[in-house]
């Protein structure tokens, strides 16, 4: 586990955003946004990648079921 | 219209059918006057389609006399307001869409009136299934018939309220973070979100595409598992559609739960956990333990890592609906629109790492699921939200138990455990390996069966 996932998202950081996007969000909810985008991000900030494995960016299931031992 | 009629399930209403003690007409008018009566309060409708519904029903009268046996003819049913019904608004309960008429139905709309079905009309939904609407929105949310001053849970919110109030047999629900399985907790019926890939998507509005499930929602667990058997299987129109055969789900409630193996993953699950909640969810397990099921606590720690699914979410509502939020804005509600920005604030390398961390979820679930048959959990860790709180700016995104099983893709069924002092239901969440609907469904109706919750009825 890195240590970036006790760093909350700042408020400037969180304005940078919105100007790249290119979107509008009313000044008095970011601190709403900044609370909701913040609390998504902490396992992302948490995670250290470097031993997690390559990855499918969907979920599937293979139809085989695998045999019960009941 | 007496409660037998208006609560009667589809094995009871389809022997009355052929035994001439009931019709599906009288069945339909009965209903459509309860929805007259009781829907002004719940706003559980937003479209009526009494006439179709009439027609189908006198369809199914006939089909019922040439000696059809289809287990559905004749079942009073209708559609989440973000399946599109040829011929039949569906507005996703926005403004956006307010005058949409579609000129296909979705493949589940098309598969439920194949097998024989009555459809009443449309359902309201949360807008386009993630923002429920505050005071002054063009579609006003549906109410909880339990107590009308709290929700129905969303984002299916229509579906829950209208089967508690004994409007419709069965309903469709979609399913991204909890939407089939919240309304199923907060309304005190049945909900069951399939495996990823297990029902088609084709038709349905998008929120998330690799989140998105559609499933049956109903008031027990026979009937989701007649309404599942009648949606589920391969649908080419749906890229996620899976070609796993179908099993007989009504064969699989024949069989008892002794030896099966219950996991508990407390982690995660019980964080903040109201003490009425956790106490039926305790007795649920005493339950399931008397009917001989094995049950034992289980660890998947990375459920902690849940959360970050809001950033998939979030990033894929947003590049479906960018075009139309930027030109557009002031036809979103003030919810959902905050919550779709925030997708455009996600960078591309976070929407990566929190696909990598599902994969580990998806990893480690599997892994417990090798030791256990399934696990069970409660559905929400909190009774019905007032509206006061729900609509409140400040509310939030709140943390719930429904969406690890969004981000693993898992079958997953929500039944009534309990109520709280103040008589609002609580539910058990049970989850099974991919494509095992039927031994979830098996548990789920031997606990019905030992129990009389999903028996009570809301004031309404």
């Amino acid at each position: 586990m890195g240590t970036e996932g006790d760093r909350e998202l700042t408020l400037e950081e969180l304005r940078a955003r919105i100007r790249v996007a290119g979107v509008t969000i009313a000044e008095n909810r970011l601190a709403m946004v900044r609370k909701l985008l913040s609390d998504a991000l902490a396992p992302v900030r948490a995670l250290d990648s470097s031993p997690a494995k390559t990855v499918e960016p969907a979920v599937t299931f293979s139809p085989r079921r695998e045999a019960r031992d009941e | 219209m007496s409660d037998e009629i208006a609560y009667a399930t589809i094995r009871e209403l389809g022997t009355r059918y052929r035994r001439r003690e009931l019709s599906p007409v009288e069945v339909t008018r009965a209903l459509l006057a309860r929805i007259e009566k009781v829907d002004t309060a719940l706003r559980a409708f937003v479209t009526l389609t009494t006439d179709r519904a009439l027609a189908e029903a006198r369809a199914a009268e006939e089909a019922l006399r040439r000696g059809d046996t289809r287990p559905l003819l004749g079942i009073p049913v209708a559609h989440k307001d973000i399946y599109l019904t040829r011929g039949v608004r569906t507005t996703a309960g926005s403004a956006l869409l307010a005058d949409f008429i579609p000129d296909e139905d979705a493949t589940c709309v098309r598969r439920w009136q194949e097998a024989g079905t009555v459809f009443l009309g449309k359902l309201m939904t949360h807008e386009f299934a993630f923002g429920i609407q505050r005071p002054g929105h063009h579609f006003p949310p549906a109410r909880n018939p339990w107590n009308l001053d709290h929700i129905p849970g969303g984002s299916s919110s229509g579906s829950g309220a209208a089967l508690a109030a004994g409007l419709v047999v069965g309903a469709t629900g979609s399913d991204t973070g909890g939407s089939i399985r919240g309304p199923a907790a907060f309304c005190g019926i049945v909900g069951l979100k399939p495996t990823y890939g297990r029902v088609s998507r084709a038709g349905v509005l998008t929120l998330s595409w690799t989140l998105d499930h559609t499933g049956p929602m109903a008031r027990t667990v026979e009937d989701c598992a007649y309404l599942l058997q009648a949606m589920a299987g391969h649908d080419p129109a749906d890229p996620a559609s899976s070609r796993a055969p179908v099993d007989d789900y009504l064969a699989s409630l024949g069989h008892d739960v002794r030896g099966l193996r219950i996991g508990v993953p407390r982690a995660y699950f019980f964080e903040g956990i109201d003490p009425e909640v956790e106490r039926a969810f305790e007795e649920a397990l005493e339950t399931l333990r008397g009917l001989g099921a094995q049950v034992r606590d289980v660890e998947v720690q990375s459920f902690g890592a849940t959360p970050s699914f809001l950033l998939i979410m979030m990033a894929e509502a947003f590049a479906y609906h960018e075009r139309d939020i930027r030109q557009r804005p002031e036809l979103y509600g003030d919810v959902l629109r905050e919550r779709i920005l925030t997708g455009a604030l996600v960078t591309a390398a976070e929407y990566v790492q929190a696909q990598r961390l599902r994969a580990e979820i998806c990893r480690e679930t599997a892994e417990v699921l090798r030791q256990v048959d399934m696990l069970a959990t409660p559905t929400t860790t909190k009774p019905a939200t007032p509206f006061t709180l729900a609509q409140d700016p400040e509310f939030g995104f709140p943390r719930s138990n429904m969406p690890p099983f969004n981000v693993t893709g898992l079958p997953t069924l929500a039944l009534p455990c309990g109520f709280t002092a103040s008589g609002l239901p609580l539910s058990l969440q049970l989850s099974g390996r991919p494509f095992e609907e039927g031994t979830v469904l098996r548990v789920g109706h031997a606990f019905e069966r030992a129990t009389t919750w999903h028996t009570r009825r809301p004031p309404v």
